[in-house]
């Protein structure tokens, strides 16, 4: 009898449901990261503007097929259980083909009957997954049962059909023998349990064994976890071992009863078929359970720090804005300057603010010269005021003082910058804009443009008042707030002053009577104290300090960790890149920081509160001694050379980060640069006003101005670059007074041959290799830095 | 009488090389054997016996071979290797030490021909 034959007629494939003739459209694509993740290759994760590739509902939808091939398309998807990438690709296959169809004029409707047909028939599914339809010359309990078996089973159709065959053969041959078909499926078992062992094993012999036998063999091979060409070596085995009990006269239960306990048994033969298997293979194993505990430790390392983490909520115990306030509400209101600025502020429009400093260039034809004669005109009032409350003493400015509300509505961008009351105002003090001293600056603009125009027109005392109210000014930021970039504009406010004076003492020396000259030199050399300018930061100090203890926890001792709340104002706050540079900056911004990933392992690596702010305070005081030395004696300072010891290892620069990103703008040799170029604008203006008194005095220059000591001028100043006096020639019968420069030559007094812009920039010697920049001008280091006359517009950068 | 499972651990290796050492065995032969040559003493189920044997192929001391029986039915058969004689020789000598050191222990009912290593003469 040729069995097989009858066993498998047309169609190959079991016709299934077809698919509804008019489905609903698709749902709409997923959005946003977890989309991104769920349905973009692994490669494409790092790359932006990924396409997600792998995802049928996208694809679906921007191929804009007409009703109902969308919705056929995606249920059809749905059934064909293939894998996500598979369902993409044939998705695409699918678009392609329907789109060629409906292109040679087929209507949807035809394509989409053609399709549900194709689909019910199977032609989409795996062809793994297509179960071939018997046709069983067997009572029906017993072809269903194999029916049940093979389709469980999941075996490829030529194995399939073998094993259909000896079942349906076995069968046959029992129920030839007299047995009915129900006591046959009783004493075969459930299907499923049969199916099992068929498919691990591929061995039907197995599967004929009565059902206590077969189910211990399967609880066996099931327990011990191997191999398929093990399984079936051991299925055989124990299957020829059961069928000699079996001939030996032994009942099944008597059989299982010898065999034992089958979790052992399957425990043993597990850890002697490990052993049998390849060298090769042995070894990946123990690397990957090496792997594996690793990565079990450190994901178990990695949650604790989570929970460490995530429990941690800072302690702010300092208000730093109250003692900011503490100086100016003790000042008189009377005294306070502040409220005079603000007025004159909120006089002057916003809009259409004029360069007042063009009227610093020596360009007579400066198209702007009009406008903002007539804009200083209009505001004659105001720049009353503004002298009025240069005149001060004190500066008042308190922080949450709701009488600022306007100002910093109109000046701040409406910024929640204001308070109900001082004494109620606690802000980060790194958020604290600063608008006061920003506008005052271009107050002192238009002062020093009103100085300028006093001196064209010969108006003395108009031209004195302006440069003393100027140097109030500059008193008044000098005074406010120890924050650096208060103490910048201070410091440009009387580069102005100094700028505006020594101008006039070369080119309208006459415009001021002796008396005057020598009350701005008093008032010249009085600001911040005099001497050589320098300055302290403690406000930066307290920002970091502020910082740390809203964004650390505080464990009591002046310690603590990071916080969530810190690791997202360390990243908005401070460098946005974070410690993390190069190729791995977008990764650690996607993983690390919008999904708050790295949070965890910053707060374990990074420094605790307490060391932050000992470093902090190190790099400060050593910076500070180190420039504390005039210029020319400056090295590089050893806090510089910590800092970029430390910026140079990721791991440092982590543990760091916040005291790396702030230090180097406050800490480093430019602040008391800045202030040693301003001591030798100051100095040199001074020795300008000494020089036309002495003139006036003698009807001539001085020889040297050695001469000029100690009557007009307490010492010979001395060059900041070489630390000898400062240089001083008569040219053409008028008198020069210039820097040796970088290079430390006199040259005569001869800028370097880029112009003595570049001069009036040039940096100490000893930082000239170390610093890049410095480095460029290093071509230009030949020469002098002309400071009286001023031969140039060099002062306003 | 069944033996501790620890003694079991010990000398069922040894009684299955004994066994092959005439000829390869499958597998009912060998609990067969086991049980009738020792008189039930080392009979051990097939939840032991085939692991061990798993385990003295991976060690290399028996090998197997699926060949066809006098029956006519395919089977596995084990045989010694070797290695698994040299084996079976070491652990012949000293389960014979064992038995001689528990006989002069008076444990064994058996005079010890030998005088334990320290024991006095």
């Amino acid at each position: 009898m040729n069995f097989l034959s009858r066993l498998f007629r047309s169609p190959p494939i079991a016709p299934r449901e077809p698919l509804p003739a008019d489905p609903p459209a698709p749902p709409a694509p997923a959005r946003g990261f977890w989309a991104l993740a769920a349905y973009a290759p692994l490669g494409d994760w790092f790359e932006p503007g990924s396409q997600r590739t792998l995802d049928v509902r996208k694809i679906i939808h921007d191929a804009r097929l007409p009703g109902p091939l969308p919705g056929l398309i995606y249920l059809g998807l749905r059934r064909s259980r293939r894998s996500r990438r598979q369902r993409a690709a044939l998705a695409r296959e699918l678009i392609a083909a329907f789109s060629t169809s409906l292109a040679s004029g087929e209507s949807p409707r035809e394509i989409a009957e053609r399709f549900r047909e194709q689909e019910a028939r199977g032609h989409f599914l795996p062809r793994s997954k297509r179960r071939p339809r018997l046709d069983l010359d067997l009572p029906a309990p017993a072809a269903e049962w194999i029916e049940r078996l093979l389709a469980r089973a999941r075996l490829q159709p030529a194995l399939a059909s073998q094993a259909a065959g000896e079942l349906a053969e076995h069968f046959v041959a029992r129920l030839a023998a007299g047995e009915s078909a129900a006591d046959l499926i009783e004493q075969f078992g459930a299907a499923e349990r049969a199916a099992r062992l068929l498919r691990s094993t591929r061995l039907m012999t197995a599967v004929l064994l009565p059902a206590p036998l077969r189910n211990l063999l399967d609880a066996v091979l099931v327990r011990a976890r191997l191999w398929q060409s093990e399984r079936a070596d051991i299925a055989r085995e124990l299957t020829d071992h059961f069928d000699d009990g079996l001939a030996a006269g032994r009942s099944p239960e008597q059989l299982v009863v010898d065999f034992g306990d089958p979790r052992q048994a399957a425990r043993l033969i597990r850890r002697a078929k490990l052993r049998s298997r390849p060298l090769a293979w042995r070894l990946l194993r123990h690397s990957l359970q090496g792997l594996s505990a690793v990565t079990g430790a450190v994901l178990l390392l990695y949650v604790l720090l989570f929970v460490r983490y995530v429990t941690g909520r800072p302690t702010i115990s300092h208000n730093y804005l109250a003692d900011f306030n503490r100086e100016p509400q003790a000042v008189p209101p009377d005294d306070r300057a502040w409220p005079l600025y603000r007025e004159a502020l909120l006089m002057l429009p916003t809009a259409g603010r004029p360069n007042a400093l063009s009227f610093g260039t020596s360009d007579a034809a400066n198209e702007s010269r009009p406008s903002l004669a007539a804009y200083l005109d209009e505001h004659r009032e105001t720049l009353a005021l503004i002298r009025q409350a240069a005149s001060k003493p004190r500066f008042g400015f308190i922080y949450g003082d709701p009488a600022n509300r306007d100002f910093l509505m109109k000046f701040a961008s409406g910024a929640d910058a204001h308070g109900e009351s001082p004494d109620r105002y606690d802000r980060w003090l790194i958020e604290c804009v600063l608008p006061q001293h920003q506008e005052i600056r271009f107050l002192g603009e238009l002062l020093y443009a009103d100085a300028r125009r006093a001196s064209e027109a010969g108006n003395g005392s108009k031209y004195a008042d302006d440069v003393l109210a100027l140097i109030g000014m500059a008193e008044h930021n000098e005074d406010a707030a120890p924050f650096l970039v208060v103490k910048l504009i201070s410091s440009a406010i009387y580069r102005m002053a100094l700028h505006v004076t020594a101008t006039v003492a070369a080119e309208r020396p006459e415009l001021c009577s002796d008396e005057q000259w020598k009350r701005l030199a008093h008032a010249i050399a009085a600001y911040a104290e005099g001497g050589t300018l320098r300055w302290r930061l403690d406000g930066d100090r307290d920002v970091l300090d502020d910082f740390l203890q809203r964004t650390f926890t505080d464990d009591g001792e002046g310690g603590g960790r990071l916080t969530p709340e810190g690791f997202r104002r360390l990243y908005r706050d401070f460098n946005a890149a974070g410690p993390v540079q190069g190729r791995l900056a977008l990764a650690w911004r996607t993983w690390g920081v919008e999904l708050g990933l790295a949070g965890p392992l910053m707060s374990a690596e990074m420094a605790n509160r307490k060391e932050l702010m000992d470093l902090a305070d190190r790099l400060w005081d050593e910076a500070e001694a180190d420039y504390a030395r005039p210029m020319w004696q400056w090295q590089e300072s050893s806090a510089e050379k910590t800092m970029r010891a430390l910026a140079s290892s990721p791991l440092e620069r982590t543990r760091y980060w916040p005291v790396l990103d702030l230090l180097p703008g406050t800490a480093s040799y430019m602040v008391p640069l800045v202030a040693e170029l301003t001591t030798q604008r100051r100095d040199a203006t001074l020795t300008a006003i000494a020089l036309e008194l002495y003139h006036r005095r003698h009807n001539a220059w001085p020889a040297t101005l050695d001469e000029l000591a100690p009557s007009l001028l307490p010492a010979v100043p001395l060059d900041r670059f070489t630390g000898r006096p400062l240089c001083y020639r008569i040219i053409d019968g008028r008198p020069l007074v210039y820097s040796c420069g970088v290079d430390g030559d006199d040259d005569g007094g001869r800028p370097p041959k880029a112009g003595n812009e570049v001069a009036s920039r040039w940096g100490p010697e000893a930082k000239l290799d170390a610093d890049t920049i410095a480095s460029a001008w290093a071509a230009a280091q030949d020469g002098d830095w002309i400071l009286w006359p001023s031969v140039e517009k060099e002062w306003a950068e | 009488m069944r033996v501790e499972r620890e003694l079991m651990r010990g000398a069922g290796p040894a009684a299955v090389l004994k066994l092959l050492e005439p000829g390869a065995k499958y597998g009912y032969e060998l609990i067969e054997a086991l049980a009738d040559r020792s008189a039930g003493v080392l009979a051990m189920g097939q939840s032991t016996l085939y692991p061990l044997l798993y385990n003295l192929e991976a060690q290399g001391l028996v090998r197997a071979e699926w060949r066809q029986s006098d029956a006519g039915r395919q089977r596995k058969y084990y045989a010694l290797t070797a290695k698994g004689k040299r084996r079976l020789a070491d652990d012949a000598r000293q389960w014979q030490a064992l038995v001689q050191a528990l006989a002069g222990l008076g444990i064994l009912n058996q005079p010890s021909p030998v005088s334990l290593k320290g024991a006095p003469a």
